[in-house]
């Protein structure tokens, strides 16, 4: 725009995803008015330094997906892609397992909400299975997909579904992204961040001495936190006491046969496994408590449950559960993991970054930048403490107690914001959502009733229903379910279908 | 757990909120236990200002089975599209407030921020000409919202203007018919049990006792049970909204009758205009600091269309709520609960939603504190985030003519409303709360309606070809007019499916 002449030169360090991420979305969004470049490393990092279950990503990256103008079919081609219609965490109770899904369950009748139906039901004695309500999970169970209704009479509307993507292949085509939108490349290493006298960064100096001069600078270093935490100093608060898992173990291995549509979670002895299915083969992780725990026999535990003795490639990372207190400080805008970082238990990785690009793009600063950082660091902070909220909520449900890690999950303390939610669900049912939550009401109500948590009563009005017609209905909606989710094809075959498959040896 | 069910639920007062409550918890009564008395006085006289809704009151009546033309017919309704607003940004300046939406948003960019770069260009029409419920509301159209979804008359939106105490005696027949209990009688003492306080009876005068396990304070102003006897406390917000009286006076009709509210700001607050069926309600908010009696009457007798029936009827009223909504097993609804002038028409939905979250968060006899907290939670925030946008067109007023109105543009409002305007003055970003009653569009509409500026569009627009984007719009604009145009007028409308009977 022509009255903001002032911000025109933006300046992106990192190398990882995120950075590429914010890349392309400014490249996007800044057409010709602004130069836009990213330092990046003269060698771009492996899928190997990304956070674990990165690949798992939640529905509205695919929003974030079209803004930049990629096709998802082309996308899911390009990135030995799959379908997820939701998370399978196993473990995380004595016995048995539960799908989070990206969906709804059942209906609202009568203008009560649905799963005060199941409590009445569960309440009466009878063995209520809730993910038979749930059309995303049915079919996810069945290893069964396909795109969801736009229509909202039909029942496939109650869906939605997100992408597996391999991403060091996404971060290719978001070079491509940012390339052809004229964002310049710059290939070398932050040696020395200058800064002026009023506490803004002035300018780069890279490790071969060229400097790098501009209004806006963008940090996307990841847990670096180059600009942000290094130079600028901002605050980081800490949530590992909560979250300690801070170190994971990555590995691949072939995958003949693609099954169902899910992400599998599983509770391990010092933190969780998670198995991402792609086109070919599934990415694994072992997101642990390096307290507790060294990489070594975390790969070795990693490998057990992988079924393999040996795999090609192994990686290391360690990212810390925090947040940075003002991720926009001054002239410096920190996004993905140098802004903060949540245990991805709930694939929240990629969807907190684009999250806080959306976030910032729509408050793009003018000269005078005081409202927009303040706005910023507001929005930014409320989701992080919120998706911090959900993570934490995996452990403070969890039914396990045996060994050192559980015990001390089980003794944390649980933050008030998140202590409140829990004790609403628990007296009646009520789910409770705050501002800037990154999943919504369903996937908490999916990780109760999976957690096997009911509510002490259900809602009065519920409570008068007559209970045979109750009973009826929801077996109505159940048989609904399963019809609809026994029409779709197999996870593989929709993807054969729509000619959606990878090429072979991609 | 069915012992601890609430046996006895006794509504104190029987005005709209009253009886919207008795209506909407006689279906408790289905589990055997619970049974509901609506405790109200002949004497006392009922005070109907909101006599304008907003979409939502459809959901009420659904949830109760309501036939619509019932209602209108029973309540000499009308259809309600939205409201205007005269004299506001400045005087002569006229806004329409519509229901529904302004356009579509292209390739997930707003379709506000397109409109921001391409009016001032001359390359788009006024915003109000991509809304279908604001086209209709303009031509003095109405029919119903096409079901199937996609159609431009899909987004029609809609609610109602009605006579507030005659739907008050609807939905008193409603309940009545499905077993709510009315016990005639004055209150003249609310008898509470030791040692926690909780209200055990109302004795009526003669000595007569209702006795209760839950009791639902719709005593309007006073607040006879919530605030006379568990002394919770009112946060005064007049600071913000420093009008404190007005006088109501029903006129006679005119033609045609239009289908949206009218709201005409004059030199100490503003006059409402409500078309009914067989009359059209009107009334003169006003700052008492600025304006005395007879002289705020003169200016509403003045501003009538057509001859007033009666003497104005005065009230007094202080802005702001109750600091605790619900306290110990007392609920406070409607005029109890706090006071917003009724600007935006939300009094009967405020109402409506406390309905709402009672029933989701209904108690048995101890009143557990979890559901107590979270009632009182979402109440607060609610009627926050109402106050905020009705505090936003005093705001934004660039009225320098009367001392009222400078007053009002230079007052300092509250950090969560100052963000919002700040955050649109400069790229037309319109941040909403979560669960928001007043969607983007609302604020859109008076934002934009009292001249507010934006200093620039979102950057993402540039990013599609202007001659495309510019035909899209000018589709919008057309598909809007058509379908507007091919609407029935609001008065056959109402003469062929609802018309009251005399």
């Amino acid at each position: 725009m022509p009255d903001n002449a002032s911000v025109c030169r933006v300046v992106i360090v990192g190398g990882g995803v995120e950075a590429w991420m914010v890349a392309a979305a400014l490249g996007v969004a800044c057409g010709e008015r602004h130069t836009v470049r990213i330092v990046a490393p003269d060698e771009e990092p492996t899928a190997e330094g990304e956070a674990a279950n990165v690949g798992s990503t939640l529905p509205p990256l695919r929003a974030f997906n079209t803004l930049l103008g990629m096709d998802e079919d082309y996308l899911i081609r390009a990135c030995a892609g799959t379908f997820k219609l939701g998370t399978e965490f196993v473990g995380w109770r004595e016995r048995g397992n539960y799908i989070q899904p990206c969906g709804e369950f059942g209906a609202t009748l009568g203008g009560v909400a649905f799963h005060q139906y199941l409590t009445r039901l569960h309440a009466a004695g009878a063995a209520v299975r809730p993910e038979e309500y749930c059309l995303a999970a049915v079919a996810a169970r069945a290893g069964r997909f396909t795109r969801p209704s736009q229509d909202p009479s039909s029942v496939q509307s109650t869906m939605s579904y997100a992408l597996h993507l391999d991403v060091a292949r996404y971060r290719e085509q978001l070079i491509d992204v940012a390339r052809r939108h004229r964002v310049s490349i710059v290939r070398g290493a932050v040696g020395e961040v200058v800064l002026g006298h009023t506490g803004h960064i002035t300018a780069l100096i890279l490790s071969g001495g060229e400097r790098i001069e501009a209004d806006l600078f963008v940090d996307a270093t990841g847990s670096e936190a180059l600009l942000i935490g290094e130079a600028l100093g901002a605050p980081f608060e800490d949530w590992s006491d909560a979250l300690p898992c801070s170190r994971h173990v990555l590995a691949w291995r072939e995958l003949r046969q693609l099954g169902a549509p899910l992400t599998r979670v599983k509770a391990a002895e010092f933190g969780w496994m998670t198995r991402v299915p792609l086109q070919g083969w599934v990415a694994c992780g072992y997101v642990y408590d390096p307290t507790l725990l060294d990489d070594e026999s975390a790969a070795k535990a990693l490998l057990e449950w992988m079924e393999v003795e040996v795999v090609t490639r192994v990686s290391y990372h360690s990212a810390k559960s925090g947040r940075r207190v003002t991720p926009w400080q001054g002239n410096c805008v920190a996004i993905g993991e140098a802004a903060g970082f949540v245990e991805p238990v709930e694939s929240t990785a990629l969807h907190l970054t684009q999250s806080m690009i959306v976030r910032f793009l729509s408050l793009f600063p003018t000269h005078v930048p005081n409202v927009e950082p303040r706005e910023y660091n507001r929005l930014v902070g409320n989701e992080l403490e919120r998706a911090r909220d959900l993570a934490i909520a995996h452990y403070a449900t969890a039914g396990r107690a045996a060994g050192e890690f559980w015990r001390r999950r089980s003794s944390a303390a649980i933050p008030d914001p998140l202590a409140y939610k829990m004790a609403q669900y628990a007296s009646r049912g009520k789910l409770v959502s705050y501002d800037q939550e990154p999943v919504p009401e369903a996937a908490w109500l999916a990780l109760y009733l999976g957690q096997g948590i009911w509510s002490q009563r259900c809602e009065a009005l519920a409570q008068v229903a007559d209970l045979e017609s109750v009973r009826q209905q929801l077996a109505r909606v159940r048989t609904t379910m399963e019809q609809a989710a026994t029409a779709m094809p197999t996870h593989a075959a929709y993807i054969h279908q729509h000619r959606l498959g990878a090429p072979a040896n991609g | 757990m069915a012992d601890m069910a609430v046996r006895d639920v006794v509504i104190v007062g029987g005005g709209t909120a009253g009886w919207m409550a008795a209506a909407a918890l006689c279906r408790l009564q289905l589990n055997g236990t619970t049974s509901i008395t609506v405790v109200e006085s002949d004497e006392i006289g009922i005070v109907g200002v909101g006599e304008a809704t907003i979409p939502p009151i459809r959901t009420y009546n659904t949830m109760l089975g309501i036939d619509e033309r019932e209602m209108l017919r029973a309540t000499r309704g009308s259809y309600k599209l939205g409201i205007e607003f005269v004299n506001w940004g400045r005087v002569g300046d006229v806004y329409l407030h519509p229901f529904g939406s302004f356009g579509r948003d292209i390739e997930a960019i707003r379709f506000h921020q397109f409109w921001l770069k391409y009016y001032p260009l001359g390359l788009a029409a006024p915003l109000a000409e991509y809304n279908v419920t604001a086209v209709a509301a303009k031509l003095n159209r109405f029919h119903h919202p096409n079901p199937e979804p996609g159609t431009v008359l899909n987004s029609l939106e809609y609610a109602y203007h009605f006579d507030a105490a005659l739907y008050g005696r609807f939905l008193r027949s409603y309940a009545e018919a499905r077993g709510v209990k009315r016990q005639e009688g004055k209150i003249v003492q609310v008898r509470q049990r030791e040692p926690d306080g909780f209200i055990e009876a109302v004795v009526l005068t003669g000595g007569r006792r209702v006795p209760g396990d839950l009791f639902i304070d719709c005593s309007g102003f006073r607040g006879l049970l919530i605030e006379q006897t568990l002394h919770c406390g009112y946060e005064d917000w007049s600071h913000w909204l420093p009008c404190d009286r007005a006088l109501a006076v029903p006129s006679e009709s005119v033609n045609p009758l239009i289908p949206y509210t009218r709201a005409t700001a004059h030199t100490a607050g503003w006059q409402w205009r409500i078309p009914l069926q067989h009359r059209t309600g009107n009334g003169y908010v006003y700052c008492s600091r600025y304006v005395s009696d007879d002289e705020a009457t003169a200016t509403l007798l003045k501003n009538l269309d057509a001859k007033a029936m009666g003497d104005p009827r005065p009230l007094r009223f202080v802005t702001g709520r109750r600091r605790k909504f619900w306290d110990r097993n007392c609920v406070a609804l409607g005029l109890a609960a706090g006071f917003l002038e009724p600007l935006e028409s939300t009094s009967i939905y405020l109402i409506q939603s406390g309905i709402a979250r009672l029933l989701a968060l209904f108690p048995d006899r101890t009143c557990n504190e979890v559901e107590i907290d979270e009632y009182n939670r979402l109440t607060e925030l609610q009627m926050e985030q109402i106050r905020d946008f009705i505090i936003l067109h005093y705001k934004l007023t660039q009225r320098a003519d009367a001392p009222f109105w400078r007053s009002c543009a230079s007052m300092e409002v509250p950090q969560t409303l100052a963000r919002k305007i700040n955050l649109f003055r400069r790229r037309g970003r319109i941040v909403r709360y979560q669960d928001e009653l007043f969607t983007e569009d609302s604020w859109l509409a008076v934002m934009l309606g009292q001249n507010v500026k934006p200093e620039r569009y979102d950057p993402l627009v540039d990013v599609l070809a202007q001659d495309n984007t510019v035909a899209v719009l000018r589709r919008m604009q057309v598909l809007v007019r058509q379908a507007a145009e091919s609407l029935p007028g609001h008065g056959d409308f109402i003469a062929r499916h609802c018309a009251a009977a005399g």
